[in-house]
């Protein structure tokens, strides 16, 4: 047996649940980020290498170790937090915002902290765009309001004093069949693949979407209890495999010194 | 003298194989639905022995084994414990049985229920294999909120207009596969198993009690870290006795050779 074949098994579980440690910590880091979704690494073993046995003429299977085989995101509700900036939302129930991504593509996010920009228009905190476009007028942005399915409205003064409630545009949200298969690309957004399926586009509160909380954001859905449990399995794991590692090297030691004296 | 080298390093060449099966199942110990591996050790043939040049001519004096060698790996099928993820599409069996999956390579049994949907609706496991009902086809899970009963019945909750509220429809029922002896599934890969025979014997069966699905749940690898642990100590030592073997067979060689020569 080479000794590639015997140190990988316990070297693919070393490396396996580093992966998974990187993921918790990842998690745990975005306990406070709002619309940040936590993630799990899914790992299943590896080829079964099939040694002929000189004995007999059955086949001896022995794994080769593990391997990771995605990092799922969870996309289960975060609970909702009340904030005073008229233009925070958070999506209760099924969804996405859209935003234009630097490179003219749709991003999706869970994210609804949203700004007024310098041109009026209603962005993310790092400046892009949400789609379809929602331009508020300058004399509007003290007053604007969102209801649960998504029509953003301003009050308007009237040149007799009294003011009128304005439709300034009409917020939309986009549904996946397999939201675990967005890829996530950093600042909350997540960009659809083949995975995911198409954007299914619609309005807030209609069958199937979920509805806008004004004046709100979605915490993150990481809870710190199940992450501190998986935290502590997967650096046991990863000692097992190390445990492994270092007695198949001693072993392979002492072989080595058998005429070493 | 040289047969007993062999010996020796027989029991060498076994003991790393036994730690690479032990290494195996600790790099799974963290893998969902992963059974556990153990590497049956078997002697090597019994030799007659005889004594030359005695008095009556040869002598049969009895019989030695000249050392052991890998026979077989057996998987352990036992139950491991059901871990809560609360992923509505995490599935668990407690009992007997497997789910079945559609691969390229043709029906495989897992018991990593880690299932999502695919672009198409239908419900895949990670690598996107077809997760197969209890009538043998793909699951199409129309657009809506998933449960799933003890007795394996998927159900799909959804709003179908904005009226009638609500309306919970069974979509299907989910296969669980038996084997007629746990020797006919021969692990590939994945975490799954193929059925060894060819005969595809392996069929979804009625669960009856025999078994429960568990939604929101993941079962856990079943290896024994502790058991694992003391098992490749073992292993490791018994490496060292044979290596000892080996080198002290080896100096009695070189006693022989050098200082009987200089009689």
């Amino acid at each position: 047996m080479p000794i590639s074949q015997l140190v990988r098994s316990a070297v693919s579980g070393m490396v396996s649940h580093k992966l998974s440690l990187d993921v918790i910590a990842n998690n745990l880091a975005n306990v406070n980020t709002s619309g940040f979704k936590a993630s799990r690494v899914n790992f299943q073993d590896v080829l079964y290498q099939a040694n002929r046995l000189a004995t007999s003429n059955q086949d001896l299977r022995i794994g080769a170790g593990v391997h990771p085989v995605e990092i799922q995101p969870f996309f289960t509700q975060g609970s909702l937090v009340q904030t005073d900036s008229a233009t925070d939302m958070a999506i209760y129930g099924n969804g996405f915002f859209r935003v234009q991504l630097p490179d003219g593509q749709t991003g999706y996010t869970r994210n609804g902290s949203f700004r007024v920009d310098a041109n009026g228009l209603l962005t993310t905190t790092d400046g892009l765009p949400v789609q379809p476009e929602i331009r508020i007028p300058a004399d509007l942005v003290s007053s604007v309001t969102v209801d649960t399915s998504g029509v953003v409205r301003g009050e308007r003064t009237q040149p007799d004093g009294t003011s009128r409630s304005v439709e300034i545009g009409q917020l939309q949200v986009a549904t996946f069949v397999n939201p675990e298969g967005l890829e996530a690309v950093g600042q909350s957004l997540f960009r659809e693949t083949a995975n995911s399926g198409g954007a299914t586009v619609g309005l807030p509160n209609s069958p199937g979407f979920g509805q806008v909380v004004a004046q709100a954001l979605e915490q993150s859905n990481v809870n710190m209890a199940d992450e501190m449990a998986n935290l502590i399995t997967a650096q046991r794991a990863y000692g097992f495999s190390l445990k492994a590692l270092q007695t198949i090297d001693e072993m392979i030691g002492m072989a080595n010194n058998i005429r070493n004296r | 003298m040289i047969r007993g080298m062999y010996a020796a390093t027989a029991g060498m060449m076994t003991m790393l194989s036994r730690v690479q099966t032990i290494s195996n199942n600790l790099a799974n110990v963290n893998t969902p639905g992963f059974r556990e591996d153990t590497l049956r050790l078997t002697s090597f043939p019994q030799q007659l022995m005889a004594r030359l040049f005695s008095a009556g001519g040869t002598q049969q004096i009895g019989s030695a084994i000249n050392g052991i060698v890998n026979e077989s790996v057996a998987t352990r099928f036992t139950q491991a414990s059901l871990r809560q993820t609360d992923s509505p599409l995490d599935l668990a069996i407690n009992g007997d049985g497997f789910f079945g999956v559609q691969t390229a390579q043709g029906v495989r049994y897992t018991r990593d229920g880690s299932f999502r949907r695919d672009g198409n609706n239908q419900l895949v496991t990670a690598q996107g294999d077809l997760v197969l009902s209890d009538a043998g086809t793909p699951i199409t899970l129309p657009p809506g909120a998933v449960s799933v009963s003890p007795e394996g019945q998927i159900r799909v909750t959804a709003l179908i207009d904005g009226i009638s509220g609500p309306i919970d429809q069974p979509v299907a029922r989910i296969g669980v596969f038996t084997a007629l002896e746990p020797g006919q599934l021969r692990k590939t890969a994945n975490n799954q198993f193929e059925d060894a025979t060819g005969l595809a014997q392996i069929a979804p069966q009625p669960l009856n009690g025999r078994a429960t699905v568990h939604q929101g749940f993941l079962e856990n690898s079943n290896v024994d870290p502790a058991r694992a642990m003391s098992d490749m100590m073992v292993a490791q030592r018994s490496y060292e006795a044979s290596a000892r073997m080996l080198q002290l067979q080896d100096d009695m060689t070189a006693r022989a050779v050098s200082d009987l020569g200089r009689l």
